[in-house]
């Protein structure tokens, strides 16, 4: 097991317009409790890479406790599913926010 | 014919031992004033000695870290100076970068670029490197170029300069535990993430932090991480606190007097807190390392990065921990004087309560500007020159704090000191704030700008009068700092009856 993703929880985000930084914030605090403080953020999006991380700065200075490991992925149902696929011994969820 | 895979660089305000006058780096932070732009950064950062890979004798400490680090995992690795990057176009497959402000959001960067209007010279360069020849080519070429350091989070606000110049991997924290791995991927042509936070449970224990391989600017060593205080702007609190055992701060301090490096100069946010409990110092601990410090270093000067005013004056109160490191060990030989970083943040008792309750422990923090005054008389009795912060603009501040905050710099009037004021840059705890602009400036913060700057002005002519760059060689570099300061004391000067008017307003 990598140690990136040693012990991480994954948080597929798909984003089509303005992100809720706090539900996603608030998903953080709640896999928290339950152990994890390690958090894959898979970030679905047509935006452009990596200007799609202005919409996830809010996230990023929120948090100071956790390990933050953000990935891109184009927006498609094929790529959602190939993902989801490749997850699927790892602990995660799908937020649309 | 170079070997090296993964070349570390960053650009020349960083890559500099500053004339070895660690201080002097920070007019780095700031636009070219009074002088042209060549000869400010030939003050502020003059080229180190390199030799004919392009390797420099010394280079900053945490790059060594990362550079010991994939060196013990077998890569062929090594820390290039930026204007021999075009020596290993070749080889190498990874750039990394590291920079303390890549792009002067740093304070105290952002608030000369504000109050000039003009671009402070670390973001210049930085942008210079990113756009030179040897950078570019190597991107055509596919090297995946990786930045991390302190600066880190600044590449997040320059998205469009992220992806212009193409950079693969933004990584902010401590990286020692995932910085093999990353490469690893990166060599291997896997899809490697944007952006990276190492949290606080990620941190490398001691085990896995290497000992450096080759010198750091000025000789400094770390000899702990973190700190207990939990001040709510810094984000260096944020890391869990680990001392550093005392044979491996030998064998770092070995590795640069091997280099040449005649000094040795101890980094920590709170030197004095080495081997502490909480904020109750350990006398033992300290005196053991400098001694060590001193035995391995001879007559050269031993130095402090930071301390916490609240420390100065327990130690000393309690243990005589001040006089007598100095005396016994540090002030032998020809060093009559120790600059050391510190932080007063604020005047107001009641704002120090609500950002930074324990930077006053184990004394309350209603007693912040008492503890700062009587720390400053310490250090001005044991020839401590502290260059002293003070944040302005912080979440929460009212007119009277600010008020309070230059009734305190009144009062530091006598003690041998540079006081800088920072407008507040979002960091640590208090990173998801809004920014101290220029339209949130006021005339009780204009009041504090200028009772700062009298203030320096007057103890830096002093100090450079009496003791600082004594040495024949250091003339240019002293002859450039007084015109410099002269040239400050006349801009003032012109202004003065237009602020004057202002602060009446």
């Amino acid at each position: 097991m990598s140690i990136l993703e040693d012990r991480a929880f994954h948080v597929v985000l798909v984003s089509k317009g303005n992100l809720d930084s706090k539900k996603v914030l608030d998903k953080l605090s709640s896999y928290s409790a339950l152990g994890f403080r390690k958090f894959i953020i898979h970030v679905l999006t047509n935006d452009e890479r990596p200007l799609y991380l202005e919409k996830l700065r809010n996230i990023v200075f929120e948090n100071i406790a956790y390990t933050l490991i953000i990935e891109y992925h184009k927006l498609s149902r094929g790529g959602l599913n190939e993902l989801l696929n490749r997850l699927e011994n790892n602990p995660y969820e799908v937020i649309e926010a | 014919m170079s070997k090296y895979e993964i070349v570390l660089t960053t650009d020349r305000t960083m890559m500099s031992n500053h004339h070895g006058r660690e201080f002097l780096g920070f007019l780095a932070t700031g636009p070219a004033l009074g002088l042209p732009e060549k000869l400010w950064l030939w003050l502020a950062a003059p080229k180190v000695r390199v030799d004919e890979e392009g390797k420099p004798v010394e280079a900053p400490y945490g790059m060594r870290k990362v550079e010991a680090k994939l060196i013990e995992a077998g890569f062929e690795a090594a820390i290039i100076d930026p204007d021999y990057i075009h020596k290993h176009l070749d080889s190498m497959k990874i750039l990394m970068l590291g920079h303390h402000d890549y792009f002067a959001y740093g304070p105290p960067s952002s608030e000369w670029w504000m109050i000039t209007g003009k671009e402070p010279i670390n973001r210049v360069l930085f942008r210079k490197l990113m756009e030179s020849p040897s950078v570019k080519m190597a991107k055509e070429k596919g090297v995946k170029i990786i930045a991390g350091g302190p600066g880190a989070w600044q590449w997040l606000w320059e998205l469009e300069y992220w992806r212009k110049w193409g950079v693969d991997l933004v990584i902010d924290g401590e990286v020692e535990k995932v910085i093999v791995e990353i490469v690893e991927k990166a060599l291997a042509d896997e899809p490697l993430p944007d952006y990276i936070y190492v949290g606080p449970y990620d941190s490398p224990s001691i085990e896995e932090i290497p000992v450096i391989k080759s010198a750091s600017v000025n000789g400094l060593v770390e000899i702990m991480r973190g700190c207990p205080r939990g001040c709510r702007f810094c984000p260096v609190t944020l890391r869990p606190l680990k001392f550093i055992p005392p044979d491996i701060i030998a064998k770092e301090i070995k590795v640069n007097l091997k280099a040449g490096i005649k000094g040795v100069l101890f980094h920590s946010e709170d030197v004095l807190l080495y081997g502490a409990e909480g904020v109750e110092p350990n006398p033992e601990a300290l005196v053991k390392l400098h001694n060590l410090a001193r035995e391995l270093a001879g007559e050269g000067p031993i130095g402090w990065s930071h301390l916490t005013l609240s420390t100065v004056k327990y130690a000393e109160e309690k243990y005589g921990l001040i006089s007598k490191l100095m005396k016994d060990i540090i002030l032998i030989g020809n060093q009559e004087f120790m600059g050391v970083q510190v932080g007063i943040e604020t005047g107001s008792p009641r704002l120090a309560k609500i950002v930074m309750p324990g930077k006053a422990a184990p004394y309350p923090p209603g007693k912040w500007p008492e503890i700062v005054e009587d720390a400053f008389a310490i250090m001005h009795e044991n020839h401590i020159v502290p260059a002293a912060t003070i944040i302005l603009g912080i979440p929460g501040e009212t007119r009277d704090d600010v008020v309070k905050t230059a009734e305190l710099i009144d009062k530091l009037k006598p003690y041998r000191s540079l006081i800088v004021p920072m407008f507040f840059v979002p960091m640590g705890a208090l990173r998801h704030r809004d920014w101290f602009r220029k339209k949130h400036v006021k005339p009780e913060h204009v009041d504090v700008l200028l009772k700062t700057l009298n203030h320096s002005i007057y103890w830096a002519e002093e100090m450079m009068s009496k003791f600082y760059l004594k040495e024949p060689s250091k003339f240019p570099v002293k002859l450039l700092i007084k015109l410099f300061i002269r040239y400050v004391r006349y801009r003032v000067e012109k202004l003065k009856p237009q602020l004057e008017e202002w602060l009446k307003g």
